[in-house]
């Protein structure tokens, strides 16, 4: 494990002094990825002035809804999103049998490989959200363990996702389309399923469960939920992140079978 | 003759370049077909989101939009949005990252127009492929048709907001000149262009002092301004008056652009990499 | 014969930021620059007439390609005047260029994911080349360096000496009175490289037009250029007849020989031993004391070879005896 730790640690370095090279350029990522994200909670406020909001949501409540997309998506940048676009330029290049060859699980490796240090700043400004809603909303330990739990459920379902994309990459090598059509349909989790009619908010909470990663945490912080709901929840993720570790593996077969 | 001739030849010089777009385009289409899905998408979830406030308000107009037009202020945007597509911030940056910024100054064009016309056929392509199936998306989703006078207006305002985003693209990517890799700055202006441009909220509720200061900025000439039109918000005068600003806007971005590149071209050419 | 290039005093001076690692110095190159000056060129010049073809030679950062870049006007010099086909190349750049064909060794200037077919065609329309010219033009080109089926495939699927031909014919395709070529034979096989020096030449013949040519290959500047011009450090150190530097600076040539079993120690007056292995040895030979041929008659009358090599010496070391032993 520690082996692990290290080699991570390694990619970290190599990742950080990769984005010193263009210090300017990383920090203005920085800034914008700093600007992106307050602009939610900048068209919440207007909405909960000019409007009277979301229904269900208390001005709080949905700014704890956003701080919770935000570090999601901010932790799922920094570890995940660089995964698929990492396994297209290798395959590409023929670099991706170095990844073969090296005593380290294949996927570990890459994800190690895809770390993204700007996605620190999402999480930095998630955690500033959900911070400040926590000290008006004042939650108890116990939902506060359920909320996290959850958030662990989405950065599974993320990583998952991800790995599918991966897999697809070794026989289709332009899966761009795949991950911008992703991202498209992540948009749904910005706003609370229970707006949605009930076809959406099935498809949302079980065909793609994107609603894991803002709608179902939150809403488990602040209104009570039963366990059985969080296994209604859960089972199909861990399901999906199996299978998506299957696929991997035959994906990699078979890009072995046929030589690189 | 002969000067027609000529004239001729300049064009077909130009469309050129146009076709070079929609030919690289055409390889990218993959790109298109997400744009495309996206679409229903965005509006499912714009729908549910206002449909869901109106309720809870209780009124039928909000910021002077009805639920209808709320709707269709968002298709609009989309649509506008698509028309006024621009990556060339990418290209230059490409460009400038590989070094190959030579093999633009090496073609009769200035630079300019060098990425201009292989905009204009790069972006015109997804045009033809994405507006009709997103303008009939629109309509599932209850698009307010516009009346004659106020379409050509819009069609007008549209224009100006193309000219004006990719202006404003181009300048981002002439940055790149003096910051090298721009991805950061790319971003920024992606975020500003969308939320002060409206695409995101209607810019009527931002506070009124807010908007007094967006009427002295470009922004709003590139999604709210073109969809308020298409709404007929305004009276013809009043949609005269801001199509007017959008031009005087074109021109000022315009003789930025040219000065900018100038002083990039010196940059460039002096450092000689 | 109208003169084509004219250049006078050609300076140019680079002023690069001084760029340091380390967080603590970036911070403070933000409130201080540092500057480090260089002077590529020192001030050149020379005069071309049409239909020549001259060689540009010199080591790397010598200021040849800094040369054929202010030729070509992407850049400003920092002193000097030029004056090429009565353009000023940098000031006029929009008109200069559609007179002049530029090909630059390793960018592509075809549009990288369009066949390449697709970017001559389009080429037709951006040199406004007529309709009939054109046809008989690209079909010549193409069958000339057996292009036909290549140039319909993705410029970015192609080799780099697929795409090398590539560009030779887009450089060419709007019959340019004035064509730069620097380093244009990277990645051409040998069968390629020899097509494509004949190509020049015919051109060069039919049409006159004027050629300019970077390299590092002797050979190629021997099989095409009457005059070369040798430029170190930002200098012009040699402008003249190729046979008069050849006869002057290039009468060593190196000879390689690999043995198939040990021999005596080499030795043979007007050749000097350079190195010398088991089974190997390398020789230079001074041609104004003997003669190739009866140099390597010796060799084969002496030894068991395996393998034989002759070579001139490398550009750099020829530069190196010019400019008396500085580089």
């Amino acid at each position: 494990m520690s082996r692990f730790f290290r080699l991570w640690l390694r990619h970290v370095g190599i990742e950080f002094s990769r984005e010193m090279a263009y210090k300017t350029n990383f920090f203005i990522k920085l800034i914008s990825l700093v600007f992106a994200d307050i602009v939610g909670p900048i068209i919440t406020i207007l909405l909960y002035t000019q409007t009277s909001g979301i229904p269900g949501w208390s001005f709080e409540e949905f700014i704890l809804f956003q701080g919770t997309f935000i570090l999601v998506f901010g932790l799922s940048h920094m570890f995940f999103f660089v995964i698929p676009f990492e396994v297209i330029h290798m395959v590409r290049e023929g670099e991706f049998n170095k990844i073969l060859t090296a005593p380290i699980p294949p996927l570990v490796n890459v994800t190690f490989r895809s770390f993204d240090m700007e996605g620190t700043a999402e999480v930095i400004v998630g955690f500033g959200l959900i911070g400040w809603a926590f000290s008006k909303l004042h939650p108890g330990m116990g939902h506060i363990a359920i909320y996290a739990f959850i958030i662990l459920l989405a950065l599974l379902f993320i990583y998952g996702v991800m790995i599918l994309i991966s897999s697809l990459s070794f026989k289709v090598v332009k899966t761009y389309g795949l991950i911008d059509l992703f991202f498209k349909s992540s948009d749904m989790a910005r706003y609370p399923a229970s707006l949605y009619g009930n076809p959406l908010r099935f498809f949302v909470s079980f065909l793609f469960p994107i609603a894991v990663a803002a709608y179902f945490p939150a809403s488990s912080l602040l209104f009570d939920t039963t366990w059985m709901r969080i296994v209604a929840f859960a089972a199909p993720i861990f399901a999906f992140f199996i299978l998506s570790l299957i696929l991997w593996e035959r994906g990699l077969r078979n890009y072995t079978a046929a030589g690189g | 003759m002969v000067a027609g001739h000529e004239w001729w030849q300049d064009m077909r010089q130009k469309y050129a370049l146009v076709e070079a777009g929609w030919r690289t385009g055409l390889i990218y289409r993959l790109h298109y077909l997400a744009t495309l899905l996206s679409a229903p998408i965005s509006l499912l979830i714009y729908y549910y989101l206002w449909r869901a406030i109106f309720q809870a308000t209780n009124t039928t107009v909000i910021k002077g939009f009805t639920l209808q037009e709320m709707i269709s202020y968002y298709v609009i945007v989309m649509i506008v949005g698509m028309f006024t597509w621009s990556e060339c911030d990418k290209w230059i940056e490409e460009d400038v990252v590989r070094g190959d910024t030579i093999i633009a100054l090496l073609k009769p064009f200035t630079y300019f127009s060098w990425h201009y016309y292989f905009e204009l056929g790069f972006t015109g392509l997804s045009l033809i492929v994405n507006i009709i199936p997103v303008f009939l998306i629109g309509i599932l989703f209850g698009l307010k048709m516009t009346t004659g006078i106020f379409f050509v207006l819009f069609l007008v305002s549209m224009i100006l907001a193309s000219f004006i985003y990719f202006l404003i693209t181009f300048i981002v990517g002439l940055t790149s000149f003096w910051l090298f890799k721009i991805a950061g700055v790319r971003r920024t202006k992606r975020v500003i262009l969308a939320f002060l441009g409206g695409s995101m909220l209607p810019l009527s509720f931002f506070p009124d002092s807010l908007q007094k200061v967006f009427f002295y900025l470009p922004f709003q000439y590139l999604r709210y301004i073109p969809a308020n039109i298409y709404l007929q918000k305004y009276s013809y005068g009043e949609c005269l008056v801001y199509i007017g600003i959008a031009l005087f806007w074109c021109i000022v971005l315009f003789v930025l652009a040219r000065l900018i590149w100038r002083s990039a071209y010196k940059k460039f050419a002096g450092a000689g990499t | 014969m109208g003169i084509v290039i004219e250049v006078k005093d050609l300076r140019k001076t680079f002023k690069t930021h001084k760029r340091e690692a380390g967080f603590g110095n970036a911070v403070k190159s933000l409130f201080k620059r540092e500057y480090v000056i260089t002077d590529a060129l020192k001030g050149i010049s020379f005069t071309i007439e049409e239909g020549e073809v001259v060689g540009f030679i010199g080591p790397n950062g010598a200021g040849k390609s800094t040369t054929i870049k202010a030729l070509s006007g992407i850049l400003y010099p920092s002193g000097g005047e030029v004056n090429v086909l009565g353009f000023i190349p940098w000031k006029d750049r929009i008109s200069y260029v559609s007179n002049i064909g530029v090909v630059f060794g390793q960018k592509s200037q075809l549009w990288w994911d369009l066949p390449a077919l697709d970017s001559f065609y389009l080429n037709k329309f951006i040199y406004k080349i007529p309709e009939r010219e054109f046809k008989e033009r690209l079909s010549f080109l193409l069958k000339y360096l057996s292009l036909e089926e290549l140039a319909k495939k993705p410029v970015r699927d192609l080799s780099l000496g697929e795409r090398m031909k590539c560009q030779l014919v887009a450089a060419l395709l709007h019959r340019p009175r004035l064509v730069f070529l620097d380093e244009p034979s990277i990645g051409l096989d040998a069968i390629s490289k020899n097509l494509f020096r004949d190509f020049i030449i015919a051109e060069n013949k039919k049409y006159g037009t004027t050629f300019i040519i970077t390299t590092h290959d002797m050979q190629e500047i021997e099989r095409l250029c009457k005059r070369v011009i040798i430029i170190n450090n930002g200098l012009i150190v040699y402008d003249g007849d190729l046979a008069t530097i050849k006869k002057k600076f290039l009468n060593k040539k190196l000879v390689d020989v690999i043995l198939e079993e040990k021999g005596k120690r080499f030795s043979f007056p007007g050749a000097k031993l350079l190195e010398t292995e088991d089974y190997r040895f390398r020789v230079e030979l001074d041609t104004e004391k003997a003669s190739v041929k009866s140099l390597v008659n010796h060799i084969l009358k002496s030894y068991d070879v395996e393998d034989i090599n002759i070579a001139d010496p490398d550009i750099e070391e020829i530069i190196r005896k010019i400019y008396g032993g500085r580089t």
